[in-house]
């Protein structure tokens, strides 16, 4: 995970009650967070929540019909160049041509970007190198796999050292290997400083990522903060599960299960099959307990398994529905 | 980091010579904007105008063998009276041969002089000409039967000189005297042939027309090209960078621009060159071949900015191109039938065609053309402005 931002700083991007509306429907409905520097802020929500339309309102490319955008001081509107000189666009589509080269279609995104000569040469085999594409920059694009296509698509945004890097959904249909390649990247670009704006509906990407989450839906925000503090704020417990051996063990378990539920910190305790799940606020604490009280009921311990409640139990418990509906 | 953006007119040239090498990497621009447009420029110039592009052959039958015949072929043949036109007249052995001829598309007209036209002058005697015509070679009918009556116009004004001099002399005409009567006239009436509307080089009619025609789908690729890159998301990403969005308009339509043009111009030249078929004043033919540009240019954008798809682009661009051609004559012809002529002063391809033709057959110059580049430039900025407008929509919602 990058650093974490520093209340302090002053923020890269501040969005303050942006609205947006396309006819009755309302994608965005009065949206405000801020991300500073070196920090990456993710997005989080099921797809149709109004992530790109907020980032779309972020990058100077629909205006909001009401609330303001800021980038690095700068006020962002359709029209304001040096603001969005601070802003680097990865869309969730693969926005390049795809009949140019990679080095192509940096070349052209980078002139545009106010680039040119030597230091142009020198961003583009600089962000080759961050996307792992050096090698095949003189081929097509449309001769590219789906991970390379995001790998370029990315470091298109890249090119021109932006204040603030905007990513949405950058995971899209990619393998598992370009995945892993394209979030590292991302984790390295967050240790160096840049902000980061990361929207996904995958819990995992903003959980590994995210200094900090917002959970977006219908397009409100229902609620913000670092993983811990959203899963503290619904109250979930951790779930430890003792998996036992044999046919014959059920008393032991059964006495296992008893002296578990007298431990200080447990909430619950249930008998699955050959295992028992015990829930507790905080796992890390009764674990040393638990453990011991299995030994000393003699039950055949084959594994334990310690799962912490995640942003789709909280997103479960703020809406109701699971995040890939 | 902060950078100084680019001014506009260096992101329209950024943007358009990026259009430009995709275009032509891919080809089609070619085909659209020089090879279709020639080739059928060429093959109109060659059905409209028999096999010798931008020159009228047209064949003439001494069938009477007389005197006065003989001295209307010889002129004809000596091109007298046709010495800065296009106008050819070859001799024909008979009239079967001249109907093979025209048939055969060989001559676009043919005239003959038939039986008794020597004695056509004498009291009582009519001169009999024949036009032998193909109804697709509309101008050469027009220049031969123009060419008929006038022979026929002089072979009567020879017949009152004759019957004068007789009542003069109080003796019947010789046959001399009618034979020289008319060997007279028909050179003098020839000065004075009405090719029955303007002639002009079809291959340079056809070469203007069909370059204008193609025009349409040239420059509407500028509009169709920001619903492609809209729905790719490379005009969003465009959009987000520091470049205004009348920048990048414009240098998609300057590439369109700069593609149209150069189509115009190698049509021009190929055609001037295989067919010599003259154009007109290099100056005059380049300027308003910049202005007829930058018409259709701000037509096609206005036309391709009521789609809301790629695909309604392609619809609306290629039924407006067809109708306006329709209407503005690119596939009738120079000469225009008076109804349509007055319905292709609404469009941007008849204000240009005209002009053109006045170039050709008038030689008129940049200053014969100056209501017709007025006009087309302000049709340029008008659909060109509203086009713009409701295109800026789609990009910035």
């Amino acid at each position: 995970m990058a650093s974490t931002a520093t209340s302090t700083a002053t923020p890269v991007l501040r969005c303050d009650g942006l609205v947006r509306r396309f006819g009755e429907r309302v994608a965005v409905d009065g949206l405000s967070f801020e991300i500073g520097p070196g920090e990456t802020y993710g997005l989080l929500g099921p797809n149709g929540c109004g992530k790109t339309t907020t980032i779309s309102m972020v990058a100077g490319i629909l205006r909001p019909d009401a609330g303001t955008v800021t980038v690095a001081g700068r006020a962002m509107t359709t029209r304001s160049s040096a603001a969005k000189a601070a802003v680097g666009l990865v869309p969730q589509e693969i926005a390049l041509y795809e009949d140019l080269s990679a080095v192509e279609n940096l070349r052209f995104f980078g002139r545009l970007q106010g680039l040119a000569g030597r230091e142009l040469d020198r961003r583009i085999g600089a962000v080759l190198d961050i996307v792992g594409l050096a090698e095949r920059s003189g081929d097509r694009v449309e001769d590219y796999s789906g991970g390379m296509k995001r790998r370029a698509n990315i470091a298109v945004g890249l090119l021109h050292e932006p204040d603030l890097l905007i990513l949405d959904e950058p995971t899209v249909g990619v393998d598992p290997q370009s995945r892993n390649q394209i979030l590292a990247s991302i984790e390295t670009l967050g240790g160096e400083g840049l902000a980061v704006l990361y929207t996904t509906h995958y819990m995992e990407e903003a959980e590994r990522l995210c200094d900090r989450v917002a959970i977006v839906d219908d397009g409100r925000m229902l609620a913000e903060g670092t993983r811990r503090e959203l899963v503290a704020s619904i109250g979930s417990n951790d779930l430890i599960t003792v998996s036992t051996g044999g046919e014959d063990g059920a008393a032991a378990r059964a006495e296992f299960a008893a002296a578990s539920r007298r431990l200080h910190g447990v909430d619950d305790v249930r008998l699955v099959d050959h295992a028992v799940e015990i829930a507790s606020p905080d796992a890390d604490r009764v674990l040393a307990s638990v453990v011991g009280a299995a030994a000393s009921c003699g039950v055949a311990v084959t594994g334990v398994h310690v799962r912490e409640p995640d942003l789709e139990a909280v997103f479960l418990q703020l809406t109701g529905k699971a995040l890939r509906d | 980091m902060a950078r100084r953006p680019l001014s506009p007119l260096r992101a329209a040239v950024v943007v358009a010579r990026q259009d430009l090498r995709r275009r032509l990497r891919n080809r089609s621009a070619l085909v659209t904007a020089v090879l279709g447009p020639l080739a059928m420029a060429i093959v109109f110039g060659s059905l409209i105008e028999g096999a010798s592009g931008g020159t009228l052959r047209l064949g003439v039958v001494d069938a009477d063998r007389s005197a006065s015949s003989a001295a209307v072929l010889d002129a004809l043949v000596g091109g007298e009276g046709f010495e800065d036109s296009p106008i050819r007249f070859e001799s024909v052995a008979d009239e079967a041969e001249a109907r093979r001829r025209v048939d055969d598309g060989d001559l676009g007209a043919a005239l003959v002089i038939a039986s008794g036209f020597g004695t056509a002058g004498s009291p009582g005697e009519r001169a009999e000409l024949v036009v032998v015509r193909d109804p697709d070679q509309v101008v050469s009918g027009q220049v031969v039967a123009s060419v008929a009556a006038s022979i026929a116009a002089g072979v009567e004004r020879a017949g009152l000189a004759v019957a004068t001099a007789a009542a003069l002399s109080g003796a019947p005409p010789t046959p001399e005297l009618v034979s020289a009567a008319i060997a007279v006239e028909p050179s003098l009436a020839l000065g004075e042939v009405d090719p029955g509307g303007r002639a002009v080089s079809a291959a340079a009619f056809y070469g203007a027309a069909m370059s204008i025609l193609f025009l349409f789908f040239t420059v509407g690729y500028a509009s169709r090209s920001v619903l492609v890159e809209r729905q790719d998301g490379t005009l969003d990403r465009m959009l987000a960078t520091p470049v205004s969005p009348g920048a990048i308009l414009a240098g998609k339509a300057a590439s369109v621009g700069v593609l149209g043009l150069v189509g115009f111009v190698v049509v021009w030249l190929v055609t001037s060159s295989l067919f010599d078929a003259p154009w007109g004043e290099p100056l005059a033919v380049v300027v308003l071949m910049v202005a007829t540009v930058f018409a259709i240019t701000g037509v096609a954008t206005f036309a391709a900015s009521l789609a809301r798809t790629e695909r309604q682009a392609d619809a609306i661009t290629s039924a407006v191109a067809f109708v306006l051609a329709l209407l503005g004559g690119n596939f009738v012809g120079p000469n225009l039938p008076a109804g349509l002529r007055r319905l292709s002063v609404l469009t941007p391809n008849g204000w240009s065609l005209q002009a053109f033709v006045d170039l050709n057959a008038d030689a008129v110059g940049l200053r014969g053309i100056a209501g017709a580049l007025v006009v087309l430039l302000a049709m340029g900025v008008v659909f060109g402005a509203v086009g713009v407008v409701r295109v800026r929509r789609v990009m910035l919602p």
